[in-house]
């Protein structure tokens, strides 16, 4: 019987291999070495897809790149090199097996090993209790193994500990809790700089078309904004910039729908309450009943050192008075 | 209107959870009857499941002052996802959460306490404090009713991707419901180590309270896998995207832990281990949530900008230090004896791949979060390393899925060396056919692999009904791994076997993949309800291919999406994916791609659940008798 089994092992062995070396004898195509390589590559724009099986822009066209250099003839590493040079590691879907992300890598392999080693440990220390008790009944539990059981449920608890004090804290100094721009303001340059290393960070995308729209730079401005809804379609900054866009080039009337939608789900932004007071200042002059009502909810909902507040107190005071000329509110840059 | 009726349904709901788990406290020490706190569950089942019913009013009747309403609803939002916007957004998916918590609070509560010692006490503690906790959020940090003012003639509608397929409709409440469902066994635990109680009845009761969350959370992660197949335009089904991985951790111990509990059945033995397996399960569901719900994924910066990730992180956090806690203090010095042989050690075998591929799971999605929060640089985890690590291990645990139920609860002999090769015969079959239609050699082996675990499980099954002809229920494991076969055979087949080309046509034009040929006709550009769309009009085969892949400008964030075109197919599905349209030139740039088999992996995903629900099935006195004949014989043969 033995002889049997064995044959059978040794026979489907033998079939299987070769089938394997079959197909693996088959020349790969450029194609499928252009895809291998793709599929290893983060798609720039998107989330966790990679550059083979994203839809996106950014990805067809780095899907041509790697093409193009399959067909010069540069091998596997130099094409992903080429774009880690590029990009940063960060491009690269698998993490480096050199430096701190090695840790990812050997992990599985610690588990494994760990695991083993405790369960023949069990296994030992059951068949002496069974052995020592003389008979087959159950023995009690000795130090050995529940030791061994203890440090794989702490290795567990502190692989579930380990994320909390990451996501703790993460906050980074004198950053204004709605996600505005710290402290010390960087530089457009230095904004770009940082796009670029990663285009899919909204807050950072927005900071970009502020400072762009602070220097004037409308259009630039506008596409920042437009990829930081991209990446984050529910963020109000964004939008804030778009309506302060808008007014700023003569659209008031589609800035109040942007505004109304921020206000829809967030009626106390100080900020969309401004703009829209602004907006609709522009649209029906500053008496009309939209821009008393946002002016007063603003006064309410603005915090106390808040620069506007003196304008929008002079425009209420002067609509009140019903004069025909006042100081206007200035339809400035709102957005902070 | 309803906005107070809601909120006052929350408070209830919310109310009653607190006074239930003070009614709980006092029964654990004996002052009150156990029967207020199950009372006091009844009552927030009525107060969640009235505010849910509310919003979804609110949402029908476009109810524009209601603040999810105004984020989520608009009024070109179909009714189907309308009522599915219920979910769409954070504070919505916390109240359907607390909903589903309440009611599966009462279901428990009434299937606890068929026979003496009460149980309901510290099973309904831990409900009520966690039903309490989401309450709280609902009440505060996380309100969905707050007024709206002035109110909005239409709002933006929920994010377009999640209102395009009516799997969207069925993917979160089951993955929900399988989440909160695991917090029984987990309750079931807690009490048992509070009255030092961890015996034959607790592991019975812990396992089957885990099959039946187990069902709907494997259906969940199925759907979503579909959804993201059918959806997103990119062909695949698993991006090894965060939010899926922290979704698989629970199933992971989940499926761990319902193997070991046979070991614990039979033997008494791994005490310590199934505690750590049903509680690492439940608490891998809160930190699925607090990932998937703080924002630390768009930004870890964003994880503070609202008290709810950090309550949820506290949450996490105080769970896992009171189970740490307890399990010190209260596992019994057990028995120990065999762990069943070599059924027993396949099982092991099984629990520590299946917890190697979770640790792997979760140090790939933690640690670019943990790199980001140290240095503030960027590394990506992604598919070639999962694949790279979870594909080996996976081969494994297939392996041993085959092999396990043709080996005994004792000691080795040659008999059953036989039993294990005769299905070499499928894996055989397996590899030549791969080879023969050309797949790689990582294909080769996958498919011999596959093809061998569904064969040894198809003979399993023949073996076992010979053996025992009525017992469905003692089938229903086999039919769990049959459906796992044929999904790993459906993943290794669409994964090696697929083709793809990109091309750019002009109307009239034809592509051909793998013997399919494409021919455009022309583009039909429209508006939808999330923004303007161009859809190109097909003919794939001969036969007019609707509906046509389609290319979505969604009117606010400027965004595109490329809603795929599928035919499916019993042999493989042929996909289309509209990447581009010019108006100006009439072309467009589409990806077709075959995908061979796919389909068989969301049948497998059903078999699956469905063999798990058959174990479930009323067990005869017959089969009781024969654990209990098994566990004699595991412990007298050692």
């Amino acid at each position: 019987m033995r002889a049997a089994i064995l044959l059978a092992l040794a026979g489907s062995a033998l079939v299987i291999a070769a089938a394997v070396l079959l197909a693996s004898s088959r020349p790969r195509d450029l194609s499928a070495r252009a895809r291998a390589i793709e599929s290893t590559l983060r798609c720039p724009t998107c989330q966790a897809t990679s550059v083979a099986d994203s839809p996106a822009q950014a990805a067809r066209q780095i899907r041509q790149v790697v093409e193009q250099q399959v067909r010069d003839g540069r091998t596997d590493e130099q094409i992903r090199g080429f774009f880690a040079d590029r990009y940063g590691t960060w491009i690269l879907l698998d993490p480096p097996t050199t430096g701190p992300d090695i840790v990812v890598w050997i992990l599985p392999a610690v588990v494994v090993v760990g695991g083993v080693i405790v369960l023949v440990r069990h296994a030992r220390h059951a068949r002496q209790a069974n052995h020592d008790s003389g008979t087959a009944d159950l023995a009690t539990r000795q130090g050995g193994p529940r030791l061994a059981e203890s440090a794989v449920f702490g290795a567990m608890v502190l692989a579930l500990l380990a994320p909390i004090p990451a996501a703790l804290g993460l906050r980074p100094a004198g950053a204004p809790a709605s996600g505005g721009a710290p402290s010390t303001t960087p530089t457009i340059a230095q904004l770009e700089a940082w796009v670029a290393a990663d285009p899919s960070d909204a807050r950072i995308l927005t900071q970009l078309g502020d400072a762009l729209l602070g220097a004037g730079d409308l259009p630039e401005a506008a596409s920042r904004y437009r990829a930081a809804l991209t990446v984050d379609p529910a963020a109000d900054a964004p939008k804030l910039g778009l309506a302060a866009i808008l007014i700023e080039s003569g659209r008031p009337d589609v800035a109040v729908t942007l505004l109304d939608g921020i206000l829809g789900t967030n009626g106390a932004s100080a900020d969309a309450l401004f703009m829209r007071m602004v907006a609709n200042q522009q649209l029906f002059g500053r008496a009309d009943a939209r821009v008393r009502a946002d002016a007063a909810r603003f006064l309410e909902v603005a915090a106390g050192d808040d620069v506007r507040r003196t304008t929008v107190e002079s425009l209420l005071a002067a609509s009140d008075a019903n004069q025909s000329s006042a100081a206007s509110a200035s339809p400035g840059s709102p957005a902070p | 209107m309803i906005a107070a009726g809601g909120y006052a349904f929350t408070f209830l709901g919310t109310g009653s959870a607190v006074l239930g788990l003070i009614a709980a406290i006092q029964a654990l020490r004996g002052r009150w009857p156990s029967g207020i706190a199950v009372m006091c569950a009844a009552a927030s089942a009525v107060g969640f499941a009235g505010a849910s019913v509310l919003m979804i009013v609110a949402l029908l009747a476009r109810d524009f002052s209601v603040s999810y309403v105004a984020q989520v609803g608009s009024r070109s939002t179909p009714a189907l996802f309308t009522v599915s916007s219920l979910w769409a957004a954070l504070e919505g998916s916390i109240l359907l959460w607390a909903s589903l918590l309440a009611v599966v609070t009462v279901a428990a509560a009434r299937w606890v306490t068929s026979r003496p010692p009460d149980r309901r006490p510290g099973v309904l503690a831990v409900l009520h404090a966690l039903l309490a906790f989401f309450g709280i959020l609902l009440l505060g940090p996380g309100n969905p009713w707050r007024p709206v003012f002035p109110v909005p003639a239409d709002g933006p509608g929920p994010n377009p991707l999640l209102a395009q397929h009516p799997l969207m409709v069925i993917h979160p409440p089951l993955l929900y419901l399988g989440f909160v469902g695991l917090a029984v066994p987990f309750a079931l635990t807690v009490d048992a180590l509070w009255h030092r109680r961890l015996d034959d009845r607790w592991i019975a009761d812990a396992s089957r309270s885990t099959v039946v969350a187990w069902i709907p959370l494997t259906l969940g992660l199925t759907a979503g896998a579909w959804w993201s197949y059918a959806v997103l335009g990119w062909g695949g089904y698993w991006a090894w995207d965060p939010v899926e991985n922290v979704a698989l951790l629970p199933w992971l111990t989940a499926t761990a832990f319902l193997h070991s509990a046979m070991v614990g059945r039979r033997t008494g033995a791994l005490l310590g281990w199934n505690v750590a397996l049903v509680s690492a399960s439940f608490l891998l569901t809160l930190f699925a949530t607090l990932v998937t719900r703080s924002g630390v994924l768009q930004s870890v910066h964003a994880f503070t900008l609202s008290a709810i990730g950090p309550l949820l992180a506290g949450l996490v956090a105080a769970s896992l230090i009171g189970t740490v806690g307890l399990a010190a203090l209260r596992t019994p010095a057990g028995r120990t004896g065999s762990i069943g042989g070599i059924r027993g050690a396949a099982i092991m075998a099984n629990n520590l791949l299946l917890v190697a591929v979770a640790a792997t799971v979760m140090a790939g999605t933690v640690f670019p979060l943990v790199v980001e929060a140290v240095d503030g640089s960027r590394v990506s985890v992604g598919a070639p390393y999962f694949e790279r690590i979870v594909g080996p291990i996976g081969a494994v645990l297939l392996g041993l899925m085959a092999a396990g139920p043709l080996l005994p609860w004792g000691r080795w002999t040659d008999r059953i060396a036989w039993r294990l090769v005769t299905p070499l015969f499928g894996a055989v079959v397996g590899a030549v056919a791969a080879a023969a239609a050309g797949l790689g050699a990582a294909g080769v082996l996958g498919t011999a692999g596959a093809s061998f675990s569904l064969f040894a499980t198809l003979l399993s099954v023949a073996r076992r009904s010979r053996l025992r002809p009525l017992s469905v229920r003692r089938q229903g494991g086999l039919v769990a791994h049959a459906g796992l076969a044929v999904m790993a055979l459906a993943i290794v087949l669409a994964a090696s076997g697929r083709a793809d080309a990109e091309a750019q046509l002009r109307p009239g034009q034809v592509v051909s993949v793998a013997g399919h040929r494409v021919e455009f006709l022309s583009t039909a550009a429209g508006s939808s309800s999330t923004g303007m769309t161009v859809e190109a009009s097909l003919v794939l085969d001969g036969t007019a291919f609707e509906p046509g892949p389609r290319l979505t400008v969604s009117s606010l964030s400027n965004q595109a999406f490329a809603t795929p075109a599928v035919r499916p197919g019993v042999l493989g599905d042929v996909y289309v994916a509209l990447l581009d349209a010019d108006p100006a030139s009439g072309t467009v740039t589409v990806r077709v791609s075959t995908y061979p088999f796919i389909s068989w992996l969301w049948v497998g995903g059903v078999v699956l659940a469905l063999g798990a629900a058959l174990t479930l099935a009323q067990r005869g006195r017959g089969s009781e008798a024969v654990i209990a004949a098994e566990a004699a014989a595991v412990r007298a043969g050692g």
